[in-house]
């Protein structure tokens, strides 16, 4: 549980601060988050994944939807046929990673003073 | 162990971004950055814009001078209502910014010879040639133009401020996909490049020409054979100006031409501007139409892409109020109408850029001879900026005549420098449309369309009224009987142009007798025009539009829908009965038998869904290559471009001559062909190709053997269209031809009201993830128009408003 909760903080604070910081900021609040939670590497690393892959998917869904495919479906052909869903995950994948990879580094700058809590 | 851990993973993310916050080297072009592209927030998804979701927006810039209102209208047509020109000149380039950025950046780049800047080392070879031609000369020349009145330099001043005022509001997250795909941001406008955006009018419109080919044609076959090959005038055309129109004025004096030059030249010519793209205007006398009112009409073919080359838009200052179509890069509507006339263009082929050949004086290439004195040469060195590359240095000679375009270390003395009318400073363009905006009858036009000198045009107008005219309008070179088809000695100034046609005398008609004017890029006059002038003209679809509207009575707007969207070839009916009384082909089989049958049966209208043009068209050509197997042969021989002979001499000669010599086959001695035999053969080999067609597609027809469409301007692929389903010919009025065709029609009823319909194959924004990219295409494609919102002030678009801009100051 505590997990989701993580997530969905990291999806709320990556959204709100979208238009204020570099598009990669979503590690930096993934990895304060995994500073904070006192998880396992793996946890972590499976919360910022959650929380960075809900904002890009959701947001981007939402995004895509609205623009009824048109752009997705260009910028698909120019990734080799790629359709707009396909285009989606890629971006949830991407940010997920990202944001999973900034989760377990906080939880490992934590841990330099900090044992985690099993 | 723990730090080590800490640091390995805290080095692989940080990294990791970094990887993907860069883009990724590769030849020819870079892999963009794929984080910066793909994130939801600043990549591309923020390009998505979503349908439906249009806002009234207000905005405040300290430069205006009272509040300006923009509505928009359901195809996003702005309608500018401004306090006075100044203001709504702002408003455009700030609106024109909005929806063409990049359109506008990379158009003044590749002119400008700077896209290797962006693009990488691919473009060096075509900005060295943009260089070589010198348009950012030319520009300045013409901006010098400009700055000297006051009044309109104004207007230019504030429309650079306008797109600068979007350009510095612009966050990186909202900059046109384009830049984010080639990982470059949009930089400041200039008043410089809006008149670089006027030469690359000029250069696609008046750079034409074929000196050095038409050169080593006279030298290889001597003048006789050349002049019977290449002659001026087709005894068929139809010319702009109706023939029976009577010179009124006293012609300038000009000597005869004694001049001649020698010499093949090996040099490969520079890429030149599509041959007779093909454009359309008219306007029809109220006496001939249903209302009673005069109909302008007209459809300017050029290269199309997406985004298209028009942006359309309606501008109203309490002078005047003004709709039609913009360039994004220029202030001001260039073809349109207003509450009492309308105006439209095709272009004049006249040729305006001739070759001179320079005799060095000395090795270095510092200086020439020119009239028996060492002249030296200005150097400009230009410096090349290439993506991820040390910069290219290359240095331009000038000379008197112009800047040596064509190097030859092989042979430095036929270094040949270019004389170009684009290149003087010329005209004041701004003037036109401050002047047109308010005209209200034909001296007014008159007095307004000076402005343009080059690109020259064809300007038609209609005035509600009830006057029409049409006058080639442009700066026209006084030349010698033949001056301008070959390269000349440029050693003595005494080959030069003797100086310009007075403008008065350029071939004009106003409310002639037939009761129409037209222009098809056809010959400007009939033989009597006391002025000599040479150049690129199609005589097909100027002899066909006569004809037709010759014929035509009680006009409707709707006859002149389907005027515009004509596909009948006159090439096809001058050439198509010739060809048939010639072959004696025996087809073979029911498929050759129902083909045949069409193409006797055929209409000469390149239909869409027909056969026969298809056939047609293979068979001309195969003849065309076999009949001129002369000059390939020649052209191998000399290893030097030599030019064919036109389509219309083509068939003069199959009609007046078919035993000719130069329709015997070279390759076939002694054997003797004649017409016969080559029609004949021409025929099996153009049947055979379209049989292979129709087995691999039973449904093959001329929309899928034409293939067209519109290329996204950048060559990125999924930003076009796709396949288009149209007919049409080069020939045809419609002259949908590849990636060529009408980029706007238009048609204008000079009622009161001013009634107006137009479409483009395009849409009003720029951005490939915009409802507005391209949904203007299908009308286009399926020959319907726009009827257009010509309102008086901004509430009268009432339920029409998509949104609202408000600019104060």
């Amino acid at each position: 549980m505590k997990i989701f909760i993580y997530s969905l903080i990291i999806a709320i604070l990556g959204y709100l601060l979208r238009d204020l910081t570099p598009w990669w900021s979503i590690a930096i609040i993934a990895g304060i988050a995994g500073a904070l939670a006192r998880l396992s590497g793996i946890r972590a690393f499976f919360m910022g994944f959650l929380g960075a892959a809900l904002l890009w998917g959701v947001y981007t869904f939402f995004v895509n939807m609205q623009n009824e495919g048109t752009l997705a479906s260009k910028i698909g052909e120019l990734f080799g046929n790629m359709s707009p869903i396909g285009l989606i995950l890629i971006t949830a994948l991407l940010g997920g990673f990202i944001g999973g990879m900034g989760a377990l580094t906080g939880q490992l700058g934590r841990s330099l003073f900090l044992p985690p809590r099993r | 162990m723990r730090i080590l851990k800490f640091v390995l993973v805290l080095l692989f993310t940080s990294s990791f971004i970094f990887f993907l916050n860069h883009p990724i080297k590769k030849e020819p072009r870079n892999i963009p950055a794929i984080g910066k592209l793909l994130n939801p927030f600043s990549g591309f998804w923020n390009n998505a814009e979503p349908y439906h979701a249009e806002s009234d927006a207000s905005f405040n810039f300290p430069q205006l001078s009272a509040p300006v209102k923009v509505v928009y209208d359901d195809i996003l047509v702005p309608h500018i209502f401004a306090d006075n020109l100044s203001d709504a000149c702002f408003v455009q380039g700030f609106i024109h910014a909005k929806y063409r950025l990049w359109q506008m950046d990379i158009a003044t780049r590749a002119t400008s010879g700077r896209l290797s800047e962006v693009m990488g080392p691919t473009t060096i070879k075509r900005d060295k040639m943009q260089r070589r031609k010198g348009l950012v000369f030319a520009a300045e020349n013409t901006l010098k133009v400009w700055e000297a009145s006051p009044e309109d330099f104004k207007n230019l001043q504030s429309y650079t401020e306008g797109v600068n005022a979007y350009i510095n509001q612009l966050a990186e997250s909202d900059y046109p996909i384009e830049f984010k795909l080639l990982d470059y941001k949009p930089e400041a406008w200039t008043n410089l490049k809006s008149a670089i955006f006027i030469k690359s009018m000029a250069e696609t419109l008046c750079s034409r020409e074929d000196d050095l080919e038409s050169t080593n044609a006279l030298n290889a076959f001597g003048k006789e054979i050349y002049d019977f090959l290449y002659p001026d005038l087709n005894p068929k055309q139809s010319p702009i100006i109706p023939a029976e129109t009577e010179w009124t004025f006293d012609p300038l004096e000009i000597p005869e031409d004694s001049t001649s030059l020698l010499g093949i030249y090996q040099h490969d010519p520079f890429e030149k501007p599509a041959p007779f793209i093909g454009s359309n205007n008219w306007a029809v006398a109220g006496s001939k139409t249903k209302s009673g009112n005069p109909i302008l009409c007209n459809d300017p073919h050029l290269r199309l892409t997406l985004p298209a080359i028009w942006y359309e838009l309606q501008i109203t200052t309490p002078e005047g109020s003004s709709y039609g179509v913009s360039l994004p890069g220029t202030p001001g509507i260039i073809i349109g109408f207003n509450e009492y006339i309308s105006y439209g263009m095709t272009n004049v082929g006249h040729d305006v850029l001739d070759y001179y050949k320079i005799q060095w004086t000395n090795t270095d290439r510092s200086s020439y001879l020119l009239d028996g004195e060492q002249k030296p040469v200005r150097l400009k060195i230009e410096t090349i900026k290439v993506k991820d590359q040390a910069d290219i240095i290359d240095t331009v000679r000038y000379t008197e005549w112009g800047p040596v375009l064509y190097e030859d270390p092989k042979h430095p003395m036929k270094d040949l420098a270019m004389r170009w009318i684009a290149h003087d400073g010329g005209a004041n363009e701004l003037s036109v449309f401050r002047k047109i905006n308010k005209a209200k009858n034909f001296e007014d036009y008159y007095d307004a369309v000076q402005g343009f000198e080059a690109p020259a045009q064809n300007i038609v107008f209609a005035c509600t009224d009830g006057d029409i005219g049409l006058k080639v309008q442009g700066k026209f070179p006084l030349k010698r009987a033949g001056q301008g088809r070959f390269i000349r000695d440029g050693s003595s100034s005494s080959n030069g142009w003797l100086g310009f046609i007075p403008k008065d005398q350029n071939p004009q008609s106003r409310n002639p007798a037939r009761g129409f004017v037209s222009s098809a890029n056809q010959h400007s006059t009939a033989p009597d025009y006391p002025y000599y002038y040479h150049g690129g003209f199609e005589d097909y679809r100027g002899r066909a539009l006569n004809d037709f509207l010759e014929k035509m009575d009680n006009i409707t707007v709707e006859d002149m829908m389907a005027l515009q969207g004509n596909t009948f070839s006159q090439k096809a009916a001058d050439a198509l009965p010739l060809l048939l009384a010639q072959s004696n082909y025996v087809p073979q089989g029911e498929l050759e038998q129902s083909l045949l049958q069409e193409l006797i049966n055929w209409d000469y209208y390149f239909s869409k869904d027909s056969r026969a043009p298809i056939l047609f068209t293979y068979w001309y050509d195969e003849f065309f290559e076999m009949t001129w197997d002369e000059i390939r042969a020649k052209r191998e021989t000399l290893n030097a471009h030599i030019p064919y002979p036109e389509d219309w001499r083509t068939i003069a000669l199959l009609e007046e001559d078919p035993e000719h010599v130069f329709f015997d086959m070279q390759s076939t001695h002694p054997q003797r062909e004649t017409a016969k035999e080559i029609a004949t053969a021409a025929f099996a080999t153009a049947i055979k190709d379209l049989k292979t067609q129709i087995e691999r597609d039973p449904d093959f027809n001329l929309s899928k053997y034409k293939q067209s469409s519109v290329p996204h301007l950048g060559r990125i692929d999924p930003f076009g269209s796709s396949s288009l389903n149209v007919g049409g010919d080069g020939s045809a009025l419609n002259a949908i031809k590849g990636k060529n065709g009408p980029s706007w029609r238009m048609i204008v009823e000079m009622g009161t009201p001013v009634k107006a319909y137009g479409v483009y194959p395009g849409g009003q924004s720029g951005n490939p993830g915009s409802p507005f990219y391209d949904n203007m295409i299908s009308h286009w494609e399926n020959g319907r128009y726009y009827e257009k919102h010509f309102i008086k002030s901004p509430e009268a678009l009432g339920e029409q408003t998509l949104f609202t801009e408000t600019f104060s100051n």
